[in-house]
């Protein structure tokens, strides 16, 4: 009897919990003039051409697990080359990739040899540097906060400029995606929920590029994390024959 | 393998150098202590340069070690009475980096201290052979440290107890190299510099 009554008190508990975490929808776009040359601005504050780049970077998990690592760049258009070292240098990740569907992993010492790190990691990457895929527009939230809206069948982007020459960027997934938090999706069929908050902040132009000195990435729920990238170096590579 | 096993292997591959210079020295020179310069350049087949770090390490016998890159991150690995402490520096301050495992590399410091000793040979990490009078090769033994380190070379200065540089072979298109200048043997260094107090 105690034991159905604890069961039951557990879930209970669980459902709760469920019903009053925070969820982050996607917010209503209000269409406004001058989308092409505001899409073209929103498009222009990721790296175009052949970058090398090196981070440090410093993770928390959200069972509070944290660390530091370098993190190392390689941009050549739609190709992204990736590593991550010991703040001392000893590689424990390297891969590559030249588009979004094809990942080709050099070396992944444990635990970063585990099933979907690789792409999880490539496709953080993949957001933090290039500009989203799929089909823009331009227009304000409801408050005026301009923004530029990338819809990609299961998932939006949206990119908020802002007045300091930097951007902030919200990606939403369709509920149905997100297991995570174990929770049932409410609605499965339509609603947008955030899956990543990105804050990029004191911005430098340097050869044409907008480069952020730091970048945040918020990945929200139980297994989720927060990803803190500070630029140590930037250099502009010449166009590969 | 674990994530720990990589970590210790890390530690180990700090003290190399001051390992090396304790036992490769000769019979003249008993070695107390070390200091030095580095410059640290890291290759790797997705970089198209190489990322150069640079810093400043002292070592004294038995167990004490000060590992400082000064650039382009500035960090810090102390060694002193059996414990170790690594910091990072942010916004002008040091934090401490307590990611996991760095508890558990103090487990590989008796190992160390041993070789620190002159048991280098004996090391149950790595096979030890000299191709020439200056070049001394380092194999891990254990399939797993292999799939980490390949191999690593010394190569020993021409003046007594130097060391010129240290390449560490992570595989076919990826090494580090770390090369040593300014070199200062046997000269007292004070507590201090190994508590960071």
């Amino acid at each position: 009897m105690m034991q159905r009554l604890l069961l039951c008190l557990t879930v209970v508990l669980l459902l709760s919990s469920c019903a009053t975490a925070k969820k982050e929808l996607l917010p209503k776009l209000v269409h406004a003039p001058g989308a092409t040359k505001s899409l073209q601005q929103c498009a222009a504050l990721f790296p175009q051409g052949r970058w090398q780049m090196v981070h440090a970077l410093a993770f928390r998990m959200a069972d509070g697990t944290s660390g530091n690592a370098i993190g190392v760049l390689v941009l050549e258009g739609q190709g992204i080359k990736s590593a991550l070292m010991t703040v001392e240098g000893l590689t424990l990740f390297e891969a590559q990739s030249t588009d979004a569907e094809h990942l080709e992993v050099l070396r992944a010492l444990p635990p970063f040899d585990k099933p979907g790190f690789a792409a999880g990691l490539m496709r953080d990457v993949r957001t933090l540097f290039q500009p989203p895929s799929g089909l823009a527009r331009y227009g304000t939230l409801a408050d005026g906060t301009p923004v530029c809206r990338y819809n990609a069948g299961q998932g939006v982007t949206d990119i908020l400029p802002q007045e300091d020459g930097c951007w902030r960027m919200h990606t939403y997934s369709e509920q149905s995606f997100l297991r995570t938090d174990g929770c049932l999706p409410t609605d499965p069929s339509r609603e947008q929920i955030r899956t990543r908050t990105i804050k990029a902040e004191s911005c430098s132009t340097v050869e044409s590029a907008v480069l952020p000195q730091s970048l945040e990435l918020i990945a929200p729920g139980p297994a989720g994390y927060t990803l803190n990238l500070r630029l140590i170096s930037a250099e502009r590579l010449p166009a590969s024959r | 393998m674990t994530l720990r096993t990589v970590l210790c292997f890390s530690l180990w591959l700090f003290l190399l150098p001051a390992v090396v210079w304790a036992t490769t020295t000769g019979p003249s020179l008993h070695l107390r202590s070390v200091q030095a310069e580095f410059t640290q350049e890291k290759h790797l087949k997705i970089l198209v340069r190489p990322l150069v770090s640079r810093g400043v390490f002292a070592f004294q016998a038995p167990q004490s070690l000060r590992w400082e890159y000064l650039s382009p991150l500035h960090s810090l690995l102390l060694l002193h009475d059996g414990k170790i402490r690594k910091m990072i520096e942010r916004d002008g301050r040091f934090e401490p980096d307590n990611g996991a495992g760095v508890d558990s590399m103090q487990i590989v410091l008796q190992d160390i201290g041993s070789w620190l000793d002159g048991r280098f040979t004996d090391n149950p990490v790595f096979n030890v052979t000299r191709t020439d009078t200056r070049t001394v090769v380092l194999t891990p033994k254990e399939q797993g440290l292999q799939s980490i380190i390949s191999r690593i070379e010394l190569h020993l200065g021409q003046e007594e107890g130097v060391m010129e540089r240290v390449t560490i072979f992570e595989g076919p298109d990826a090494f580090t190299r770390l090369t040593f200048t300014k070199t200062v043997l046997n000269r007292e260094i004070p507590a201090s510099t190994f508590t960071g107090q």
